[in-house]
């Protein structure tokens, strides 16, 4: 069995898979670092990643436009997450709460819409965006296949990966976002404008989100099923805490989730002879022990999912 | 033309007056004190001067002309900084990343190198040395104010506001502080400093403005004052001096602790052979720098911590395998030093937090169920005994995280109290308390003394510890290094021992 694994046409195969399957996971994860960074907890990303994909679907198929499917993602994103922006922002409720709400609610708004467009008849496949290799970077053994002969919506994540992380890391406004969530009454006392902050960050949420839920459907699939997302915005929210709230470490820790989901798929292919439904909990079992082996220091940010009310005592 | 003045300002919550028409003038390099008990609207008065509350009517002036601070961002923009009495830092941020926090005058790219190199100078220039690469939760409290200093300093504030700036420091960094503050007012600094303590004042202020109940009663020249007159405004009476104690204590011993060790790996302090015995009616004060050992020793007698070697009697009896409620029931209460933290449930009412002690046993609970009613009526008697004064009209209701510092602590004292009792552990029993409050606490503690009980009183104040202490216990690196009577418990005597000098340390040295 062992010979068949190792090959190089598998692990190209296995490395490419791997990041096709994280890149979602990524896109939902910097949204929501950007959100927890100021102290919001969007468990509702699940939702916001759903409302992506259908909206980018729905988007697409009316007007036979990718990038019209892809603003319709986005904004189909950002119209779950200022939901919960207003809940939790304006109306200081609880954030743990009105997260998992909003991802039940997603979840019978967008099969319902899905019914009542189709009224009963099946889609056709939208077109899907189509493959960029870049030159050089491509022809790298293992990782240029996987990393650089993909598509646009991917090339962007680098970029915004890249930007994210020279954000927090160098400039003026990126640490005042980043001190919101650490203590927003700090923050605010040091002038900082604590809600407009959080507005801003929870568009980012819904905007990446959305993203995250129409890459699956614009790069991937071409077409829109119920509950598609299947738990990706949980593990997205898992590569943030396994990421130590880094979008390096979130980066890496949703490629962990992407290999082990390649993994069990090739081994479902290889045909080795354990049954494929105790393979497919491989990626979920790797994200928990990641996650107790994550444990000891704290890095979440000290205020996250406690509102900020001005002139609160 | 003086560089701010308030006039008539006005702020009431819920109905009550926090600031009824108040007037204050600053002139630079002047120290202006604003004298008050908790509640008396010291907080909210510069609360409003920083923009983090709204003024119901009044006005501001500022270098002579109307100004109003919406935020604190207008008033660091128009020169004012403030440092709070709980800091406004990122702990998991390093100091300088806190100081250079949404400057104004930041590029979007920060340039820490030189901003590095003016915090260097700045913090020189004011002798406030800090490591600017230091993470703020590692610093001790003292040099998180001067971070919080530094940070005003660097927003080139004309004006600085401190909220009880000494409540958290040492006596060693009182006196650093107010060099600081001494040094910044000679070069034309105006600050102002919020306090309850009367010497403080009295050393390091120009000018003094009290207030009582929301009103400013009176404005004094330090120099012409003194403190009796200033107590006398602050709380309408000389301060009652308390008569040393008379009823000697008995001889049979209350509790008793032999050779008792707490020795874990990863404790922060551990207690190595503890042994001393508290007689009944007998107040034993436990002196100490603080992190020596004192809130290890509390939690230990009250079985918080169970302790690894040797035996704890009360009564002759050994408790020592006894858990915290069985160790209540035989008679230890506990005033815990930190309120908010383990004294109280901050979220919870004041009813429900009386009953945090008693709520499994009549009267309060009928056939294994809680009474709301009997919980209410025990409520009603012990806020009226101990005259907890809750804001608002929400009454017995209100979440006791809206008390102010010193009502939070008369129930503690209110719940821990009981009839049943024999030893209370207090632990800074009048920690942040104004003077009002301090003497309420104290007297309540003589009572239980005069009563036949015990007290173990573990104080950062050596003051405290002398006025009310049968004997005082000194504690050093997590061992008793002597136990003076009254009469040997001298300021310098505590002091060489909680240096660690003990009797046979100085011989040694001498000889």
């Amino acid at each position: 069995m062992l010979h068949d694994i190792l090959t190089v046409s598998f692990l190209t195969a296995f490395l490419s898979a791997t990041v096709r399957l994280a890149v979602p996971i990524i896109y939902g994860g910097l949204g929501e670092l950007v959100a927890e960074k100021t102290g919001i907890l969007n468990i509702g990303m699940e939702g916001v990643m759903l409302s992506g994909a259908f909206f980018s679907f729905a988007g697409a198929w009316f007007s036979g436009s990718i990038l019209v499917g892809l603003a319709c993602g986005i904004l189909g994103g950002m119209a779950v997450s200022m939901l919960h922006a207003f809940l939790s922002i304006r109306l200081a409720q609880d954030q743990t709460v009105s997260g998992l709400a909003l991802n039940l609610f997603m979840l019978g708004v967008t099969s319902f819409l899905y019914k009542y467009m189709s009224m009963g008849q099946s889609y056709q496949k939208i077109p899907t965006l189509s493959e960029i290799r870049i030159p050089l970077l491509s022809r790298i053994p293992f990782i240029g296949e996987a990393f650089f002969a993909r598509d646009v919506l991917t090339y962007v994540l680098y970029a915004l990966l890249i930007l994210t992380f020279v954000f927090y890391k160098k400039t003026n406004k990126g640490l005042s976002f980043a001190a919101i969530g650490e203590n927003a009454r700090a923050a605010a006392s040091a002038g900082v404008p604590v809600h407009k902050y959080q507005y801003i960050a929870m568009m980012i949420n819904g905007a990446l989100g959305g993203i995250g839920g129409a890459f699956l459907v614009l790069t991937q699939l071409g077409v829109f099923t119920e509950n598609m997302i299947s738990g990706r915005g949980y593990i997205a929210l898992a590569a943030v805490i396994l990421g130590r709230y880094k979008p390096q470490g979130m980066f890496a820790a949703a490629l962990l989730f992407g290999a082990a989901n390649a993994l069990q798929i090739r081994l479902q292919v290889v045909g080795i002879g354990i049954s494929p439904y105790l393979l497919a909990i491989l990626p979920y079992a790797i994200t928990l022990i990641a996650l107790i082996g994550a444990v000891g220091k704290r890095s979440e940010p000290e205020g996250l999912a406690k509102p900020y009310l001005k002139g609160a005592r | 033309m003086p560089l701010l003045t308030m006039k008539d300002i006005c702020k009431s919550f819920s109905g009550v007056y926090a600031n009824d028409h108040i007037n204050l003038s600053i002139e630079e390099g002047e120290i202006h004190a604003l004298l008050g008990e908790n509640g008396a609207g010291k907080t909210t008065l510069v609360n409003i001067l920083y923009g983090l509350y709204e003024a119901d009517s009044g006005e501001i002036f500022w270098n002579g002309e109307k100004a109003s601070f919406r935020s604190p961002a207008d008033a660091i923009r128009a020169g004012i900084g403030m440092v709070q009495q709980h800091f406004s830092l990122v702990r998991n941020m390093t100091v300088l990343d806190n100081v250079i926090l949404n400057l104004p005058g930041n590029a979007a790219f920060l340039k820490r190198k030189e901003a590095g190199e003016k915090f260097a100078r700045l913090a020189a220039a004011h002798g406030l040395l800090v490591d600017p690469g230091a993470v703020v939760a590692d610093l001790t409290v003292g040099e998180q104010q001067r971070v919080e200093i530094l940070k005003a300093l660097y927003r080139n504030v004309k004006l600085l506001i401190l909220d009880e700036p000494t409540a958290v420091l040492t006596p060693q960094e009182t006196v650093n502080l107010f060099q600081v503050l001494r040094s910044l007012a000679g070069e034309g600094y105006a600050i102002i400093i919020i306090t309850h303590r009367l010497s403080e004042i009295m050393e390091v202020t120009d000018r003094v403005s009290i207030l009582r109940s929301g009103r400013k009663v009176a404005e004094l020249d330090t120099a012409s004052t003194d403190v009796h007159e200033l107590s006398r405004h602050m709380i309408g009476h000389d301060i009652d001096e308390m008569p040393p104690p008379d009823i000697p204590p008995r001889e049979a011993p209350m509790l008793r602790l032999d050779s008792v060790s707490l020795e874990r790996k990863r404790l922060a302090q551990p207690l190595h052979d503890i042994r001393f015995s508290i007689r009944k009616g007998e107040i034993l004060g436990v002196a100490g720098v603080e992190g020596n050992g004192q809130k290890e020793l509390a939690e230990v007698i009250c079985g918080i911590r169970r302790h690894t070697s040797g035996t704890i009697f009360l009564e002759d009896a050994d408790i020592s395998h006894l858990g915290v409620r069985p160790r209540y029931e035989a008679g230890i209460a506990y005033i815990s030093d930190d309120r908010q933290g383990d004294g109280l449930v901050p979220d919870m009412n004041i009813t429900e937090n009386l009953a945090l002690r008693a709520y499994g046993k009549p009267p309060m609970a009928r056939h294994g169920l809680v009474d709301a009613r009997a919980m209410s009526k025990v409520a009603a008697e012990k806020t009226q005994e101990y005259q907890v004064l809750a804001s608002g009209r929400s009454g017995a209701a209100t979440p006791v995280r809206l008390l102010s510092g010193g009502n939070q602590q008369k129930l503690i004292i209110a719940r821990e109290l009981e009839e049943g009792g024999k030893l209370i552990v207090a632990c800074q029993p009048t920690r942040g308390l104004d003077i009002g409050a301090s003497e309420f606490v104290h007297q309540k503690l003589r009572a239980w003394r005069d009563a036949g009980k015990s007290v173990l009183l573990i104080s950062a104040d050596l003051e405290e510890i002398r006025m009310l202490s049968d004997r005082v216990a000194v504690l050093f690196g997590g061992r008793v290094v002597g136990v003076l009577t009254r009469e040997e418990a001298s300021v310098q005597a505590l002091g060489l021992l909680m240096g660690g000098v003990t009797a046979a340390a100085a011989e040694g040295a001498g000889a």
